[in-house]
């Protein structure tokens, strides 16, 4: 009777257990994956590069918009802090940066008619930092993610614009802290 | 010597039924149902308003993960998806849609066609998605989606896209949106006008 009660309760903890394990991991795993096949295209740490125009061929993660243009910015804060800024314009655009976890941390605007920050500087937790007027401090809990700028670009005319003006978004590390 | 083998592979067996028991409740095994308590339905779109946020219980984030990877949190975007037409039964490429709604109460809503694996469907139609820039705003709209191009007027391409979903996306949607999304969001009307051979 005993040992059928250990047997059944070391499967039913080995199920928690297994259960857990998943949903702890399963985001991160699916986070790194989509970095490395982001770091594949070229896109490499602290710098913005602006993706191709989204197509079938040309989708590297799940569910792209292909209305709206992307650039991205992959940052690995165990080697000190990282800003990002985007450039503003009239139509949709937005900075969002993702944690390690999957997480939308924060999204700024990039539109002319928003007030507020549009740059985000990034630091591992543990970090002193401060808001200001002009940028928003964040602090994550894993060292790597992404900065991610959409903005609409539903045509070839505001596809143009837009690779005009992603040339002044800026991602870069700054000095160690 | 015997024991210590049943209680190895009572554990591991533990261990793959507790790992596979996630990935379905997660909704990432085939036939699996998902839902979750923040999930929303507006006459079959169905939305989850926790998405990209620490909020999200951990099921909707590793299938968010999987399907909806760098979705945006509420505030900024929300995402509604539709898998069947106005019978009730499956999207499918076998089929001929025609969509219909109206503008909604967000700065920028589209709509895109996404195949079984979340991905687009892999043809080189250049007919991904309609949005409100085609649309106008305040205006009714309609569009088919089909496997080959109209003779006139907007369409989206299911050309090889199998059983596909629909995804209706809100940017910047309105507080009242928010609060009261049955009450603001106005849902498409999908009408099958017909099919061609077996329909699943």
């Amino acid at each position: 009777m005993i040992r059928a009660a250990i047997f059944i309760g070391l499967f039913v903890l080995s199920l928690g257990i297994g259960h857990g394990l998943v949903l702890w991991r399963a985001p991160a795993v699916f986070m790194t994956l989509a970095m490395e096949r982001i770091a594949e295209q070229g896109v490499g740490l602290h710098a913005f590069v602006l993706a191709p125009k989204v197509t079938p061929q040309s989708q590297s993660v799940v569910r792209p918009a292909p209305d709206l243009a992307y650039s991205v910015c992959r940052f690995d804060l165990s080697k000190g802090h990282v800003l990002a800024r985007g450039a503003v314009s009239d139509g949709y655009g937005s900075l969002s940066v993702f944690d390690g976890n999957t997480n939308n941390v924060v999204t700024l605007s990039l539109m002319s008619s928003d007030d507020g920050p549009r740059a985000v500087e990034l630091a591992l937790s543990g970090s002193s930092l401060s808001n200001s007027e002009d940028v928003r401090f964040i602090k994550l809990s894993s060292p790597k993610g992404l900065v991610l700028i959409r903005r609409l670009a539903p045509d070839d005319m505001t596809r143009s614009a837009v690779e005009e003006i992603s040339d002044l978004d800026e991602c870069r590390m700054l000095s160690a802290p | 010597m015997k024991s210590f083998i049943l209680l190895l592979l009572l554990s591991l067996a533990g261990l793959a039924v507790g790992g596979g028991s996630a990935l379905y409740m997660s909704g990432l095994l085939p036939g699996a149902q998902t839902s979750s308590r923040s999930q929303i339905d507006v006459d079959g779109w169905v939305a989850d308003f926790a998405i990209g946020t620490v909020q999200t219980d951990p099921w909707t984030r590793t299938r968010v993960a999987r399907h909806g990877l760098l979705a945006l949190s509420q505030s900024e975007a929300v995402y509604f998806t539709r898998t069947t037409d106005n019978t009730g039964a499956r999207l499918t490429d076998a089929c001929r849609y025609r969509l219909s709604g109206e503008d909604q109460d967000a700065l920028w809503w589209s709509v895109t066609l996404y195949d079984g694996q979340s991905r687009l469907p892999m043809n080189s139609d250049e007919a991904l998605s309609f949005d409100r820039t085609r649309a106008g705003a305040g205006s009714r709209w309609a569009f088919l989606i089909q496997g080959a191009a109209p003779e006139e007027g907007p369409w989206i391409s299911s050309r090889s896209a199998g059983a596909f979903d629909l995804t209706l996306r809100l940017y910047r949607p309105s507080e009242a949106l928010l609060a009261r999304p049955a009450a603001f969001v106005r849902p498409p009307e999908i009408e099958r006008l017909d099919c061609q051979g077996d329909v699943p």
